[in-house]
């Protein structure tokens, strides 16, 4: 069930108006219907792979009860490992197994070996490294005695299966969630109002600017070969808005449909394309994902509290795992290697940090340096999205390659009868819009609100795609 | 909550008034601007006189000029084949030259491996067709018959049809037709030549040939009732698998079908193994105007 899909538009009234009208008598009703829903939600895409959901559920809130009951270490230790093996186990085997075997084959074969590695035949469960995530992170925060165990078995269900946050985050944290859900949520209208506004948003974002950057990324990065310079210069530009789009507007659905729950979700995105350099678009870009890792990766290693050395190492640490979260494949790891590159100049001239207040532009010599960051960090990040989409390093190398030596910048007609540029005119409506609106949550709200409204009402309905590409690029993780 | 319900309804409202003056436009200048795709171009022919009309899928479309039909007999002619069209298709654009009082003295329609697929209709013609769902019940059949699915919401509900078909019945084309921008669909008369040549392989016919084929049966009907004349047959290909004998057989289905399917073998006529390139479609209306003595 997508959030773009009329299946989600009939799904969530329903469950809407059976929570604040059928279910609304205390809070274990209120979670009760919630886990349904969220079972609901999840068997529509894949029921075989609900009893993956339902036994990480167990495993995490019987192995936090134990961690919590054991005082002496050894045993605390015991049921800790236990919760993190098979939690990564499940992840390694769904998500990793058939590249390691392919990769230590390939590497075998390199030095004259014959293997045939037995590959598993099995599709990745949606949503798993995201739930895998929310255990690992409640877990380790028991262990560390950060919070306690949570006895109620539904409230706990809830933290790890809630329907909005399930398939693609974000990434939420027991401190922040758990509290929610263990008290009787009120009906809030303004509050209310706002998720619908971010849906509203969070649709504009996908249907009108990722699957129409879509479009003419798809046919650029499948015909590197006949692209000039310019096409593929304008092929990574609309990935770049393609994956922003399509990853932050589902966030935005996420966080405007849980909103309408009264139940407020981690904010995953904020204006990333406007970072002024590197470090701070990984603080503005799937920031639950950057934070998990901040918290539960970079800081156990030593984070920057060691040497300079320590603190490289960690960082290209951080950024590897980071980008082979994202998928078995050695673009994923190029990609994250090549942020990590990006992120060491700040890194040893210590200005990761340089870049922490808002933007605030004028009209002066400081606002224009801040738009040539902004313009050199979008570059760089562009560029490093080239491997992100890419199907192998080698066609990703392909791509640069034609791109620097064709140098042809003349308009090509492409394969799906559309002229290569023709999208930069909705691009640019969209980053002013943004950029007009980049302190709020959404930009619906406040003045012209109606108006604004309206044009987001005829924009998805004008402008969006909705026949061929409905999936998001999120969900494959 | 009471709040929550005025401003659902206030929004839902927008939706539908919004969706009702998209689909009132949208499909306004689909009808009335400057025709773009090749169905608003033959609905463009309305009341229009031809000695011959020729019907198929992109083997038409591609494989016969009626501007060398009109140069060598002085014949007037125009070419309806539609890209991966069946039979159903071609059913459909029978009724609707009647129904665009298009007259004509001969219909001739190509028939090979479509004879098989009659459960099938072409992805391109029913995006072009559905702006005109309302206008015609042929139309509307062949709606439904494609993507019955959707067929309720395509009709009833305001604008989905084009929000479905965004990439083929969208804002751009709308905003092309508004600017005028000119197509060259139709230059030729519905003839889409085709250029290179491609060939590769055999070309692999049926081993069977269909009991029978609903739409081909609803063509020989319609041209009974409303006394057509229908010439079926069949257009070359490239180097037809003979094993199959699937002509033969489909010759024994299709009385008087006119076999043109070896007819030309000569790689440099072939934009690939089933369609002629510009060179071979020359060739194949010389031909076509010598056997069949238009």
């Amino acid at each position: 069930m997508f959030f773009n899909s009329l299946h989600f538009a009939a799904f969530l009234p329903i469950v809407f108006i059976l929570y604040w009208f059928v279910f609304n008598k205390n809070k274990s009703w209120q979670n009760s219907l919630l886990i349904v829903a969220s079972y609901y939600f999840y068997a529509c895409w894949d029921w075989h792979f609900l009893f993956l959901l339902v036994f990480s559920t167990f495993l995490d809130y019987f192995t936090g009860i134990m961690i919590e009951k054991n005082e002496t270490a050894s045993k605390r230790k015991f049921w800790f490992w236990l919760s993190i093996s098979i939690n990564l186990g499940f992840l390694g085997v769904f998500k990793y197994y058939n590249f390691f075997a392919t990769s230590f084959t390939e590497l075998l074969t390199g030095f004259g070996f014959k293997v045939h590695p037995t590959l598993i035949e099995v599709i990745l469960p949606v949503g798993i490294s995201f739930y895998t995530f929310h255990g690992l992170s409640y877990v380790i925060d028991i262990y560390y005695k950060r919070i306690k165990a949570e006895t109620n078995f539904i409230d706990y269900s809830l933290f790890v299966s809630y329907f909005p946050l399930l398939v693609a985050g974000p990434i939420e944290r027991a401190t922040h969630l758990l509290p929610q859900v263990k008290v009787k949520r009120e009906f809030n209208f303004e509050k209310a109002k706002e998720g619908i506004h971010q849906i509203i948003w969070g649709l504009v974002k996908k249907v009108v600017i990722a699957d129409s950057c879509a479009m003419y990324a798809n046919e650029v990065f499948n015909h590197t070969e006949q692209m000039n310079s310019l096409s593929l210069v304008l092929g990574a530009i609309y990935f770049a808005f393609q994956i922003y789009g399509d990853f932050s507007g589902y966030s935005d659905i996420a966080l405007g449909t849980s909103k309408l729950f009264g139940i407020d979700l981690l904010k995953n995105f904020n204006f990333p394309y406007f970072s002024r350099d590197i470090a701070e678009f990984w603080r503005r870009w799937h920031i639950s994902l950057s934070s998990w890792f901040r918290d539960y990766l970079y800081i156990p290693l030593g984070g920057s509290k060691g040497g300079k050395w320590m603190q490289v190492r960690n960082t290209f640490i951080i950024f590897l795992v980071s980008g082979f979260w994202h998928g078995a494949n050695w673009t994923f790891i190029a990609w994250g290697l090549i942020n990590a590159i990006y992120f060491l100049p700040l890194l040893l001239l210590n200005k990761n940090r340089s870049n922490l207040e808002d933007i605030a532009f004028k009209w002066n010599a400081q606002g224009m340096q801040t738009i040539l960051n902004i313009l050199f960090t979008f570059t760089i990040t562009t560029f490093a999205w080239i491997f992100f989409r890419a199907k192998s390093i080698s066609d990703a190398l392909l791509y640069l390659k034609n791109m620097f030596t064709n140098l042809n910048f003349d308009i090509q007609y492409l394969n799906n009868e559309r002229y290569a540029p023709e999208l930069l005119l909705l691009i640019g409506v969209f980053v002013l819009f943004e950029w007009f609106h980049k302190y709020k949550t959404e930009p619906i709200s406040g003045k012209y609100e109606n108006i604004k409204l309206l044009l987001c009402i005829m924009a998805i309905l004008a402008l969006g795609v909705f026949s061929d590409y409905k999936e998001f690029i999120y969900f494959q993780f | 909550m009471r709040n929550l319900a005025t401003y659902i309804l206030k929004l839902v409202v927008m939706v539908v008034l919004c969706s009702y003056c998209f689909d009132f436009i949208y499909t306004q200048i689909h009808t009335s601007f400057v025709p773009k795709t090749k169905f608003q171009h033959f609905k463009a022919l309305k009341n229009q006189r031809f000695d011959y009309v020729f019907l198929g899928s992109s083997r038409v479309e591609n494989g016969i000029s009626p501007e060398i039909i009109k140069n060598k007999t002085g014949k007037s002619s125009v070419n309806l084949g539609f890209q991966a069209s069946k039979l159903s298709d071609v059913y459909l654009i029978l009724q609707l030259l009647d129904a665009y009082h298009i007259s004509y003295k001969k219909v001739f329609i190509q028939i090979d491996y479509i004879f098989n697929m009659e459960g099938g209709s072409s992805n391109i013609l029913s995006y072009e067709i559905l702006p005109f769902i309302h206008e015609n019940e042929a139309i509307s059949k062949q709606c439904l018959f494609h993507d019955p699915e959707n067929f309720w919401c395509n009709k009833y509900l305001p604008f989905y049809r084009y929000c479905r078909t965004s990439q083929k019945n969208g804002i751009r084309e709308v905003v092309s037709k508004t600017i005028k921008k000119k197509s060259a669909a139709f230059d030729q008369l519905g003839y889409a030549p085709l250029s290179g040549n491609f060939v590769n392989g055999k070309f692999m016919l049926p081993k069977k040939v269909a009991s029978t084929n609903k739409f081909y049966n609803e063509i020989v009907s319609y041209a009974t009732t409303h006394r057509k004349s229908v010439v079926f047959f069949t257009a070359p290909f490239r180097f037809v698998n003979q094993s199959s004998n699937y002509i033969q057989k489909l010759e024994t289905k299709i009385p008087n079908l006119k076999n043109f399917s070896n007819e030309l073998q000569n790689d440099a006529y072939f934009q690939n193994n089933n369609h002629l390139n510009h060179t071979g479609a020359v060739a194949f209306t010389t031909l076509l105007i010598e056997k069949l003595n238009l």
